[in-house]
């Protein structure tokens, strides 16, 4: 299929959610076009990229709008699924078009100890960033890899970094990393865990 | 200024920092935006600098003013502090014109102790997104920068996970130079 692409610097993965306000005329036909179609592909902006865009994006529907005070359109967008882009066209008023193939992300994943504690940080983070928990009004804190997806898109990383959590094999390596971040976990090793008593 | 546009001024930071409100951020920018373009122009002598020197001035606004301390001292004085050390950073950089030399990570490796050095601890980070927001039409930029303060700073994932900012640095570097030699190994 043939998806309008918007290069932002972030990354969505599958069930992410973001807020954007919209006004340039290029991305307002963009989304005209992708609430009557199939969305449109949010991709990572990057400077010295062909395209500036990421060739993986993110495929989002548009789950929610309003016009704010300022009468700008906002858009809430929501990623399906990640898509790799191909054919890149530039049209006259600036919007890119691009040839987009869905792409494997992570499979769905068994809870660990590991797992567990991350899920309980995030929700942790929510309920302290207001911004954040609107957006998830049913948090699956129960699916690691939501969890984990939405921790990469929370983290101050570079888009490069970010990048290589959208691959499909990442997981267990996106596991370990947030371990050592968040849980700070040195070794992840389950051992560290075990709290010794000397009574 | 009067003593109630200074107690205004910090209502707006403390609102900045903890409801993250975007109308006092408005007004945060209305108030500065003329002087701070006018400090530019003078020491930077191009308008796209000073234009660049409110943007940025601003962007720190926004994502520090958590770190905006109403018992220290006047809003002013703390956002023009900002603003002094990103001039002077634009003049060493202009100065210089050495091409950037990024590490491949995008942590400074020495911590920052000084507690005032420390809101521009990311300037590394910020380097990236100027070089985006460059891009970008005025008006875009701060859509933009709505879009992009969505992700966490290093300091507020400190304050998240409760642990000093230099340990979040240090566990970020682990982590990268784990996942660095995870990759090594499955290549």
């Amino acid at each position: 299929m043939r998806l309008g692409v918007f290069p932002l610097p972030l990354i969505l993965l599958p069930g992410g959610k973001t807020r954007l306000r919209i006004f340039e005329p290029r991305y307002i036909r963009l989304v005209k076009q992708a609430v009557t179609g199939e969305g449109f592909a949010l991709s990572s902006y990057l400077p010295e990229a062909e395209n500036n865009s990421s060739e993986l994006a993110a495929w989002v529907e548009i789950v929610d709008f309003s016009i704010l005070e300022d009468g700008l359109l906002s858009i809430d967008v929501q990623a399906q699924s990640m898509v790799k882009l191909t054919q890149f066209e530039l049209e006259n008023d600036g919007l890119r078009f691009a040839s987009a193939k869905q792409v494997k992300h992570w499979a769905s994943q068994t809870s660990s100890d590991k797992t567990k504690l991350l899920a309980q940080s995030l929700s942790r983070f929510f309920s302290k960033i207001p911004e954040y928990e609107s957006l998830y009004p049913s948090p699956k804190y129960d699916e690691p890899a939501w969890v984990c997806a939405r921790l990469v898109e929370l983290l101050p990383l570079s888009i490069e970094r970010k990048l290589q959590f959208a691959q499909p094999e990442s997981f267990e390596r996106c596991v370990n990393f947030l371990h050592t971040v968040i849980n700070g976990e040195k070794n992840s090793d389950l051992f560290q865990f075990q709290t010794r008593n000397y009574n | 200024m009067t003593p109630e546009q200074s107690q205004q001024l910090k209502q707006w930071l403390s609102d900045i920092a903890l409801k993250r409100d975007k109308k006092a951020f408005a007004n945060i920018f209305k108030s500065f935006a003329p002087k701070i373009k006018g400090f530019g122009m003078k020491q930077l002598k191009s308008e796209s600098a000073a234009n660049d020197l409110l943007q940025d001035t601003m962007s720190i606004v926004w994502r520090k003013s958590h770190l905006y301390d109403a018992d220290k001292g006047a809003a002013t004085t703390w956002i023009y502090t900002i603003m002094r050390n990103l001039s002077f950073d634009m003049l060493r950089k202009a100065q210089t014109q050495k091409e950037d030399s990024l590490s491949d990570d995008i942590w400074p490796i020495a911590e920052v102790v000084d507690d005032s050095g420390e809101v521009f601890s990311d300037h590394l980070m910020s380097q990236q997104i100027a070089q985006y927001l460059d891009s970008l039409p005025e008006a875009q930029k701060q859509v933009v920068q709505g879009v992009y303060f969505q992700e966490m700073t290093q300091e507020q994932l400190a304050t998240q996970l409760e642990i000093p900012l230099g340990t979040v640095k240090s566990r970020l570097r682990l982590a990268l130079n784990k996942l660095k030699q995870q990759i090594e190994e499955n290549s």
